[in-house]
């Protein structure tokens, strides 16, 4: 974003914050706040100053780093960084947690792939809270890929520092026949609030692939919008979830289908160990004019923690009954007895299990993965 | 009971857009702005203990302090104040129809209570408005000591038995309508259930609303005793008026242990009802409660039958069917707070929605931190009939025990074109196929239901879709 837009913007959202709630969610009293807002409350808005992009061969573990105050990117053919330099798609009227969002805006990036950059390398983008201060350090990112373009994009949102809170908004724009693969890894500090926004369009004939794993924050509140916004579209959604200690996690996917034979299928699959509490809310909406939509819902989640909690709220609105299918499931269970057994006569122990399981977690993730993107997954696979 | 009694009873016909209000003579109107005087006097009128006029009273302060629900649909035209609290019927509290006024009986008679009365029910209670006019308990209920009566009546008569149960598992607290119903309560059923009696056949409570303007805030209550058995039902109907009513009734339901209750709604209210339902349960150690809640007239309607398993090995059932017909709401659901040990729940939820109808189910299950070994089960399933019908699912599933278990799923979707194309072979015309698949579908509700009440029941969907050129 140009320098005077940015600051705009940031002023504009920074008269919003005291005026409009962190959620406008109206539902009956059933609805609970699962995200903690409160935790979010002891940080201060820090306005920054212009991006600082920096075309430099010294970008370590990545193409693109955004991190602290700066932007690092490698100089790869295909690839443009620049600001962005049109209004945003994800708007900071949303919500409270918006608004703070644009207010402490650091960086404002728009990278596009072009055609250029099609079937290559997997494109990996970090973006990083490195601040040291007790501030909101915030990014906004806009990944356009162009018409026909096929991208693998591994896109990790991890921490650097321990102080700040972090806070992302990425917009990614998937045009005409284009197909990408993401994974996404979230793994940030776990003593500091985290909020991260990720809204995908996908136009006319285009193919996106989503597999995401979560690790816990101190209260990591991750939404993820999903909108099928033209014809032909397939969208696979695969996302795996893991909170231990006292971490606080609530998932906001939000399904948007509209044109017609658009084909959409979410599955999440979520261990909740020791005191962590894992919320997982999908939604499926159909649109009036949707025609002939496929939506499949489903969510498995493991509670398995001595006071841990599991929440899941499937939602699905259906505005018109021209579709082929609407449905959702989910399961909240423990380890069975049966497998508790069978796995003490091979002499293994809770614990063990616990780990199996969040190996299988990461095996459902990485089954959908080409070889590129795998050794990704694998480093944090080792940590947990 | 014939075809064209039942359209007497439904507001559609062709060209057919309101029928008159029951010529009910009134004996008291109480109506306009809320005020403190006139609970006390609806109070007065109603010879009540001090203790209830204090629960009213303090009601009355929460509605006003409480705000308005945010997320509440279609109820725009509500407006409180505009509303009649408190109509006393001039008519006599009768135990046989036939001594009741002839435009009542003949009433009576189209929606086949007298009927369903003499064959199937051990008791039947009629309110119209906000007064039971109608009580009538069978000999089978007096020799085995099993109370029945209008809820006013069992305050006089059986005053620390109501008191001991009133407002104890549904709170004024809960919402600002719970307070207003609790500043408001007129009418409604009691039925006490004494220890390890079953009682063979349902008894019955019927509302009317007579006239348009209304309010009516009839609360019931069901208690079964240790291993008890009961099954109630419940009928609602008014005629279509020239504007709208409020329905704003409460049940409450305490299951002892090992104790039985069933609790059926038949839902008829005419097309300008707004209708809020407010059901609870409390199930102690291997109690049972099946809430059977099948939905199909008013304008807009909120509906979450409820269950409370607090006691080890309790057990609940919910199955909601509904129709939406028409551009009208119809928002449903279930809650069951599992809170004891190997307790069980199981939700089905059904749906239709036709000619620009929503339909919704709003649900939660909650398994709480001790709640070892509970699961729970639950089934949505919408049918969405055309283009301009809508349906949403919002449940809201919690799990705070580690060794419980939520099965949840849920289907939208139309009428397949292979069932169609089936049943079109085999001779229906398309719209008869289509009533047919409709049938089916509320089944679940039907096969649970006398067969006297499963037939009229059966009959009145028939006719909403006969005006889609369906059977009827």
């Amino acid at each position: 974003m140009k320098n005077n837009r940015l600051n705009t913007l940031r002023a504009y959202a920074y008269t919003l914050i005291k005026k409009i709630p962190y959620q406008r969610i109206k539902d009956s009293p059933t609805l609970k706040y699962y995200t903690n807002w409160k935790s979010y409350e002891n940080y201060k808005i820090v306005r920054g100053e212009a991006p600082s992009i920096e075309v430099t061969d010294k970008v370590k573990h990545a193409d693109i780093v955004i991190s602290g105050k700066k932007v690092s990117v490698k100089k790869i053919r295909g690839i443009i960084v620049g600001s962005i330099d049109s209004e945003p798609l994800i708007l900071p009227n949303e919500s409270k947690i918006h608004a703070i969002h644009f207010a402490s805006l650091l960086n404002a990036v728009e990278i596009v792939i072009t055609e250029e950059y099609s079937n290559t390398m997997p494109l990996k983008i970090i973006i990083e809270n490195a601040i040291n201060d007790d501030i909101f350090e915030s990014n906004h990112i806009r990944i356009v890929v162009e018409k026909k373009v096929n991208l693998d994009l591994i896109l990790i949102e991890r921490s650097a520092g321990r102080q700040s809170s972090y806070n992302s908004g990425i917009e990614l724009l998937v045009k005409e026949k284009a197909s990408v693969r993401i994974l996404h890894i979230s793994r940030l500090y776990p003593k500091t609030p985290a909020f991260s926004h990720l809204r995908i369009f996908a136009y006319n004939n285009s193919k996106v692939e989503i597999s995401s794993i979560i690790q816990g924050g101190l209260m990591e509140r991750n939404q993820f919008d999903l909108i099928l916004k033209e014809n032909n579209i397939n969208a696979n959604f695969v996302l795996a979830v893991i909170g231990k200690d006292k971490e606080i996690i609530d998932v906001v996917v939000d399904n948007n289908v509209h044109g017609a034979n658009n084909h959409l299928n979410f599955r999440a699959i979520a261990l909740a160990k020791d005191q962590s509490q894992i919320s997982i809310r999908p939604t499926g909406r159909i649109g009036s004019k949707s025609v002939n939509a496929y939506v499949d819902i489903s969510a498995h989640m493991y509670n398995i923690g001595s006071s841990s909690k599991a929440i899941a709220v499937p939602i699905l609105e259906i505005n018109t009954n021209k579709i082929q299918t609407a449905k959702h499931a989910i399961t909240i269970t423990n380890i069975s007895d049966d497998t508790l057994f069978y796995i003490s006569t091979r002499g293994l122990s809770k614990s063990d299990i616990e780990y199996l399981l969040s190996q299988e977690l990461y095996e459902e993730i990485i089954n959908n993965l080409p070889e590129g993107m795998k050794n990704a997954i694998n480093i944090i696979r080792q940590s947990f | 009971m014939t075809k064209d009694d039942l359209v007497g009873i439904m507001e559609y016909k062709p060209g057919w857009e309101i029928i008159s209000e029951l010529p009910t003579p009134k004996e008291i109107i109480i109506e306009g702005e809320l005020t403190e005087g006139m609970i006390r006097e609806i109070s007065k009128i109603k010879k009540e203990p001090q203790w209830m006029l204090r629960l009213r009273l303090k009601a009355f302060e929460l509605w006003k302090k409480l705000p308005m629900p945010n997320w509440l649909l279609g109820i725009d035209e509500l407006n409180i104040e505009g509303l009649a609290h408190y109509i006393k019927p001039a008519i006599e509290k009768k135990d046989e129809f036939e001594k009741l006024p002839k435009f009542l009986y003949e009433f009576y008679k189209s929606l086949g209570l007298p009927e369903s009365e003499a064959k199937v029910l051990s008791g039947l209670s009629g309110m119209l408005d906000s007064e039971a006019i109608f009580v009538k308990v069978k000999e089978w209920l007096r020799k085995n000591r099993v109370i029945f009566t209008d809820s006013d009546t069992a305050l006089k008569q059986y005053p620390e038995l109501f008191k001991n149960y009133f407002a104890r598992v549904y709170p004024m607290a809960d919402h600002k309508f719970a307070a207003l119903h609790y500043s408001l309560w007129s009418g409604g059923a009691f039925v006490y259930v004494p220890p390890k009696i079953k009682v063979p056949q349902p008894v019955e409570a019927f509302f009317i609303i007579s006239s348009a303007l209304e309010s009516q805030y009839e609360h019931t209550m069901v208690i079964a005793d240790e291993g008890a058995f009961i099954h109630f039902i419940e009928g609602c109907a008014a005629p279509m008026f020239p504007n709208y009513s409020f329905h704003n009734g409460a049940v409450e339901v305490y299951v002892h242990k090992k104790a039985h209750v069933k609790f059926t709604t038949i839902q008829n209210w005419s097309k300008n009802i707004i209708n809020f339902n407010n059901k609870r349960a409390i199930v102690a150690e291997e109690g049972y409660v099946e809430w059977l809640e099948g939905g199909i007239g008013a304008k807009v309607s909120y509906v979450y039958p409820s269950a409370i398993l607090r006691g080890r090995k309790a057990k609940a059932s919910i199955l909601s069917v509904s129709l939406s017909n028409g551009p009208y709401i119809k928002d449903n659901g279930a809650k069951v707070y599992h809170i004891a040990p190997e307790t069980s729940s199981r939700v089905i939820s059904k749906s239709i929605s036709a000619n620009g109808g929503t339909s919704i189910y709003r649900g939660l299950i909650y398994i709480a931190k001790g709640a070892e070994n509970a699961t729970s089960q639950v089934q949505c399933d919408s049918l969405l009939l055309d283009e301009s019908s809508r349906a949403a699912t919002i449940p809201h599933n919690q799990v705070l025990e580690e060794n419980a278990e939520i099965v949840h799923e849920a289907t939208a979707g139309r009428v397949s074109d292979d069932v169609l194309f089936y049943l079109k072979s085999r001779g229906l015309s398309e719209d008869e196929a289509m009533s047919l698949v409709v049938l089916g579908f509320m089944h679940d509700l039907m096969k649970e239901l006398p067969f006297e009440m499963a037939n009229i029941l059966n009959t009145v969907i028939q006719l909403e879709f006969s005006k889609m050129g369906g059977v009827g």
